[in-house]
C-alpha cells in the first residue's frame, strides 16, 4: 500500500519537475518567436501540461484522504479493504494513463495541423510572390502599373492611344513569350454552336435563358482564350521569403536611382 | 547511338543543341538562367552577356541561378536587359575580344573601359564563365537528357567563327578547359550550319546538290558577319564537300542596324523639336528592333507606328511618338548594309588612324561589298591552286572577272530570317553573274542552326558514319625569316615567310621541313615571327613568300625555350647549341600544334603564342 501512495507522489514530482521544465522552455520559446505558428504550438503545449498536472493533483489528492479512512477501519476487514483499496487506486492510475495517451495524441495531431498549415502557407506565399512577379514583369516590359496608375481621362485620346502602344508591345510581347494564348471557341464569334451533353462547364459558360438539359444551342459571343503554355520565370524560394514576407508590402518594382559618376 | 553535344558559343547569344540519335535532328537543350532579382527562367538562348554586380546592389542571393551559390557575375538575359542601364558593369562581345589582336587577351580588361575596381574579367575569363554556365546547365538538366546520355562521354563540339586565327582557336580552347570541358572539338560556325542544314534534309540533300556546286554560307548575326565557301565535287560517285575558303572577321550585324534606324528617328523626333535622353534612346532601339522586324516580314505594313516613354512612372508626361514607315526603313537596311553594287566594289577602309582601341569595328556597314571582298579574295585563292582551281572550273567561268560567285546560298544568323534581306542577297549575286542562277537552299530556326550543326557532327564523327565536309586549315602559316643582306644602317632586312602548314592541312598530319635544322641554345628564349594568309591555296610546305611583312597577315610571335636538364639522356647544359627540326600538326581538337624536335632524341618542346608582346 505505503509502496504505491510513495510511488504515486514520486511520478508527481516527477511530473511537477517535468511540467516547470517544459513550461518555462514554452514560454521562453513562446516570447522568443514571432510567427503564429509558434504561438499557437506554445500554447498548445502549455496547455496540454497543465491538463496533465491536474489531473495529477486530483488523483494526488484524492489518494491520502483513501489512505486516511483506511487506517480507521483496518481492523475489520483489513485485507479485503485493501485488496479493494488496491484495485481502485490501479484503476485511477490507469484512468490517469488513458488520459496521459489521450493528451499525447491530441498534442501529436495539433503538431500535423501546424505542420500542414505551414505547407499550405508556403504554398500560398509562394503562389503570392507568383503573382507579383508577373506584375513587375507586365510592369517592366510594358509599363503596366505606371499605365493604370495613371488617370487617363484628363488625357486627349492621341495621347492615350500612344501611351496605349508603348504597353501594348511590351505587355504583348511578354503574353508572346511567356504564354502560347489561342482562342478556347475555334470557330467565330457570332456564330451558331451546339453543346453537346458532355460539353465542359469549364470551357463554356452559358448565359441567357439557361434552363432543360443540353445539348444546348446558342450563339457564340465571345470566343475565350486558352494558354497551352505557362513559362513564366520562376520565383526562386529563398528570395520570396526575403522579399514577401506576409507583414510586408510586396515591392512590384524598385524605385530606380541614377546615380552620378563621381 | 553515340550522344553528342554542339556549343554555339556566340557573339550575342549561345546555345546548347544535344544528338540523341543521328537519325534525328539534334534538339535545343533550354538553359536556366537568372530573369531578375529572385527569380530564374528557361530560354533556349543564353545571351552572352555576362554582368558584374556591384556588392549592395541587389539583395544578396537574389542573382543565383540554382546550381550556385557564386553572385560574382550573372549571365544570360538578365545581364543583358539590366547591363544596358549600367553599362561600365556589362561584358558583351568577349568572344570579338577574343580575337583582337590589340589586346593582352589574358588580361582581365573586360568591361572594356569600365572604372569598376575589381571583378573586370579576361577576353578567356569572360568566355570561359559561359562555358561553365552552359556546362552546368547540361548537368542540371541530365534527367530531360535520354536515358542513355553520357554526358561526361559524349563529344562536345564547340563552334568558332571561321574567320578565328591560330591564337583564337588555342584560347577558345583554353576557356573551354577551363571552365571543366576536358576535350572539346572546334568546328567552324559556317560548316556547322552546313551540317545542320544536311541533318534536316537528310533523304533529300543529294538531290538537291550536284557536282560543280558552290555554296556560299552567309551567316549574319546581331554582331558578326561570316563567310564561306564549300565546293561540291564526286569521288567514287559520292558527293564530296570541301570548305575551300573562308572570310575575315567582320564585326557588323543586325545590332548596327538597330543603332542605324534609332539614329534616324531620333533625328525626325529632334527636327521636331524634341529632346531624348539616354534613357528614351534605349527605349527607342527596342521600338525600331520590333518596328523593323515586322516592316521586313509584312509587306502589308506600310509603316509602323513607334512610342517612346521616358524613365518616369508618369507615361504621359515624357510620351514621344513617330513612326518609321517602310520607304524609310528599306532605305536604311537594304541600302545601307545591303547596297545593290556592282561586282568591282570593295569595302572601304577607314581613312584616319585614329581610332578608339576597342573592338575594331567594321567601318564600311555594306555588308554587300564586304561580299564582294570576300568573293574577289576567294577567287584569288582558288586560282593559287591546280586542283582548287579544277574543283571550281564551272563556277570560275561563269563569275565576273575578279570574283568567283557561288550558286547555292545558304543563310544563316537573325538577321538572315528577314525574307526581304535574303532576297536582297540573292538579287546582288544574280546582278554579278547572271548566268549562276543562284538557288537558296532552305534551312530552318537559323538562330539555332549552329549549334544543332555541331551536335549532328559530333555524333557523325563519333560513329564514322554520315558525310564530312573536307576542311583542314582554312588558313596556310609561315615562319619570319630574315633575308641575308648586307646590313645598312637605318634599313630593317625584309623579312620572308618560309610556308610550314599550307592551307588545307588535314588534321593528324604531322608536317616537318625535310633538311631544315636549327640550331636553338639551352636555356634561352627563342622568338619567331609567324604570319599567315587565307587567299595563297596553292602554297606547298617549304614555299618561300616574298615581304612577308606586305603580303601577308601577321600572327603574335611565337615563342620557345630549352630548359637546362643535366640528367636528360642528352644533357642540356646552359649555353648549348642544340640542334632542332620545326614540326607542326592540326590537332584532332582543332587547334594547330608547333613544336621543335630533338634532332637526336625524341625530345620536343612546343611553340607557344606570344599574346604579351604583341598586344601593344
Amino acid at each position: 500500500m505505503r509502496v504505491l501512495v510513495v510511488a504515486a507522489l514520486g511520478l508527481g514530482v516527477q511530473l511537477y519537475y517535468w511540467y516547470e521544465v517544459v513550461s518555462f522552455q514554452t514560454l521562453s520559446k513562446l516570447f522568443a518567436a514571432k510567427d503564429p505558428e509558434t504561438w499557437i504550438e506554445g500554447l498548445i503545449v502549455l496547455c496540454l501540461s497543465y491538463l496533465i498536472i491536474d489531473a495529477l493533483f486530483t488523483v494526488l489528492r484524492g489518494a491520502p484522504e483513501k489512505v486516511a479512512a483506511e487506517e480507521e477501519t483496518a481492523n475489520d476487514d483489513a485485507a479485503s479493504a485493501a485488496l479493494q483499496r488496491e484495485a481502485e487506486l490501479s484503476q485511477d492510475v490507469s484512468r490517469l494513463k488513458d488520459k496521459v495517451v489521450q493528451l499525447e495524441t491530441a498534442l501529436r495531431e495539433a503538431e500535423q495541423r501546424s505542420e500542414s498549415s505551414k505547407a499550405s502557407r508556403a504554398r500560398s506565399e509562394v503562389i503570392d510572390a507568383e503573382l507579383v512577379n508577373l506584375l513587375s514583369l507586365l510592369q517592366e516590359k510594358g509599363r503596366f502599373i505606371d499605365f493604370l496608375m495613371e488617370d487617363v481621362t484628363v488625357h486627349p485620346d492621341a495621347q492615350v492611344a500612344a501611351v496605349a502602344r508603348v504597353v501594348h508591345q511590351g505587355c504583348s510581347g511578354l503574353l508572346k513569350e511567356y504564354f502560347s494564348i489561342k482562342p478556347m471557341h475555334q470557330g467565330n464569334e457570332g456564330e451558331k454552336v451546339k453543346l453537346e451533353t458532355s460539353f465542359n462547364p469549364r470551357e463554356y459558360r452559358l448565359v441567357g435563358s439557361v434552363h432543360g438539359n443540353p445539348p444546348f444551342n446558342g450563339t457564340v459571343l465571345h470566343r475565350g482564350w486558352v494558354t497551352e503554355k505557362i513559362g513564366l520565370p520562376r520565383v526562386v524560394s529563398e528570395g520570396a521569403d526575403a522579399d514577401l514576407s506576409s507583414d510586408g508590402p510586396a515591392i512590384i518594382a524598385p524605385a530606380e536611382v541614377e546615380v552620378a559618376a563621381s | 547511338m553515340p550522344n553528342a553535344i554542339g556549343i554555339d558559343l556566340g557573339t550575342s547569344n549561345s546555345v546548347v543543341a544535344i544528338c540523341e540519335d543521328v537519325h534525328t535532328v539534334p534538339r535545343v537543350l533550354d538553359c536556366t538562367q537568372v530573369a531578375g532579382p529572385n527569380s530564374v527562367e528557361e530560354r533556349p538562348l543564353l545571351p552572352s552577356a555576362i554582368y558584374i554586380p556591384h556588392p549592395n546592389e541587389f539583395p544578396s542571393e537574389s542573382l543565383r541561378v540554382p546550381w550556385s551559390d557564386d553572385e560574382a557575375v550573372v549571365l544570360g538575359h538578365f545581364a543583358r536587359e539590366h547591363g544596358t542601364l549600367v553599362p561600365d558593369r556589362l561584358v558583351t562581345s568577349a568572344k570579338s575580344w577574343l580575337c583582337n589582336a590589340q589586346v593582352d587577351r589574358r588580361e582581365a580588361i573586360l568591361p572594356w573601359n569600365s572604372e569598376i575596381e575589381e571583378g573586370k574579367l579576361s577576353p578567356v575569363q569572360a568566355s570561359a564563365k559561359i562555358l561553365e554556365h552552359l556546362k552546368a546547365n547540361l548537368n542540371f538538366h541530365a534527367e530531360k537528357l535520354g536515358q542513355d546520355f553520357d554526358l561526361s562521354a559524349s563529344p562536345v563540339v564547340l563552334t568558332v567563327p571561321a574567320s578565328f586565327d591560330a591564337v583564337a582557336r588555342v584560347l577558345t580552347h583554353e576557356a573551354a578547359q577551363r571552365a571543366g570541358f576536358e576535350e572539346v572539338i572546334l568546328l567552324e560556325e559556317p560548316q556547322a550550319a552546313l551540317y545542320s542544314w544536311i541533318s534536316e534534309n537528310k533523304d533529300s540533300w543529294r538531290e538537291q546538290l550536284a557536282d560543280g556546286d558552290l555554296v556560299l554560307v552567309c551567316d549574319i548575326g546581331g554582331g558578326t558577319a561570316d563567310f564561306s565557301l564549300v565546293a561540291i565535287g564526286e569521288n567514287d560517285g559520292k558527293l564530296d564537300l570541301e570548305r575551300i575558303s573562308v572570310g575575315e572577321h567582320i564585326l557588323l550585324g543586325g545590332d548596327n542596324m538597330d543603332l542605324a534606324l534609332a539614329y534616324a528617328v531620333q533625328g525626325k523626333l529632334e527636327a521636331a523639336g524634341n529632346t531624348i535622353d539616354h534613357w528614351q534612346f534605349l527605349a527607342l532601339v527596342q521600338m525600331v528592333r520590333s518596328a523593323k522586324e515586322r516592316l521586313l516580314s509584312d509587306d502589308s505594313l506600310d509603316e509602323v507606328p513607334i512610342s517612346i516613354a521616358g524613365k518616369g512612372s508618369s507615361l504621359f508626361a515624357s510620351m514621344l511618338s513617330s513612326k518609321i514607315s517602310r520607304a524609310q526603313c528599306e532605305s536604311i537596311i537594304l541600302d545601307g548594309y545591303f547596297p545593290k553594287i556592282s561586282a568591282d566594289e570593295r569595302p572601304q577602309q577607314r581613312l584616319s588612324s585614329l581610332q578608339d582601341f576597342g573592338l575594331p569595328y567594321a567601318s564600311d556597314p555594306a555588308l554587300t561589298r564586304h561580299l564582294a571582298g570576300f568573293l574577289s579574295d576567294s577567287r584569288n585563292n582558288v586560282e593559287s591552286d591546280d586542283r582548287l582551281r579544277q574543283l571550281c572550273a564551272d563556277r570560275l567561268s561563269r563569275s565576273p572577272e575578279g570574283m568567283l560567285c557561288p550558286n547555292k546560298i545558304l543563310f544563316n544568323g537573325g538577321v538572315l530570317r528577314s525574307d526581304t534581306c535574303r532576297s536582297r542577297l540573292i538579287d546582288v549575286l544574280r546582278s554579278w553573274a547572271p548566268s549562276n542562277e543562284i538557288e537558296p537552299l532552305r534551312g530552318a530556326e537559323l538562330d539555332v542552326a549552329v549549334a544543332r550543326g555541331a551536335a549532328y557532327y559530333g555524333s557523325v564523327q563519333d560513329s564514322g558514319s554520315g558525310i564530312r565536309i573536307r576542311s583542314g586549315t582554312a588558313r596556310s602559316f609561315y615562319l619570319g625569316v630574315e633575308a641575308s643582306m648586307l646590313a645598312v644602317p637605318g634599313i630593317t632586312p625584309a623579312v620572308h615567310g618560309l610556308c610550314v602548314v599550307p592551307q588545307g592541312t588535314e588534321e593528324g598530319v604531322d608536317l616537318s621541313l625535310p633538311n631544315k635544322e636549327y640550331g636553338l641554345r639551352v636555356g634561352e628564349t627563342v622568338g619567331f615571327r609567324f604570319f599567315s594568309s587565307n587567299t595563297r591555296a596553292g602554297d606547298r610546305l617549304g614555299t618561300m613568300v616574298e615581304r612577308a611583312d606586305k603580303n601577308l597577315e601577321e600572327s603574335p610571335r611565337l615563342e620557345m625555350m630549352i630548359p637546362v636538364d643535366e640528367d636528360a639522356e642528352v644533357a642540356m647544359r646552359k649555353g648549348d647549341l642544340v640542334p632542332v627540326e620545326l614540326h607542326a600538326r592540326l590537332s584532332e581538337l582543332g587547334t594547330l600544334d608547333l613544336w621543335m624536335q630533338h634532332a637526336a632524341s625524341s625530345k620536343q618542346w612546343k611553340l607557344e603564342f606570344n599574346l604579351r608582346d604583341s598586344a601593344s
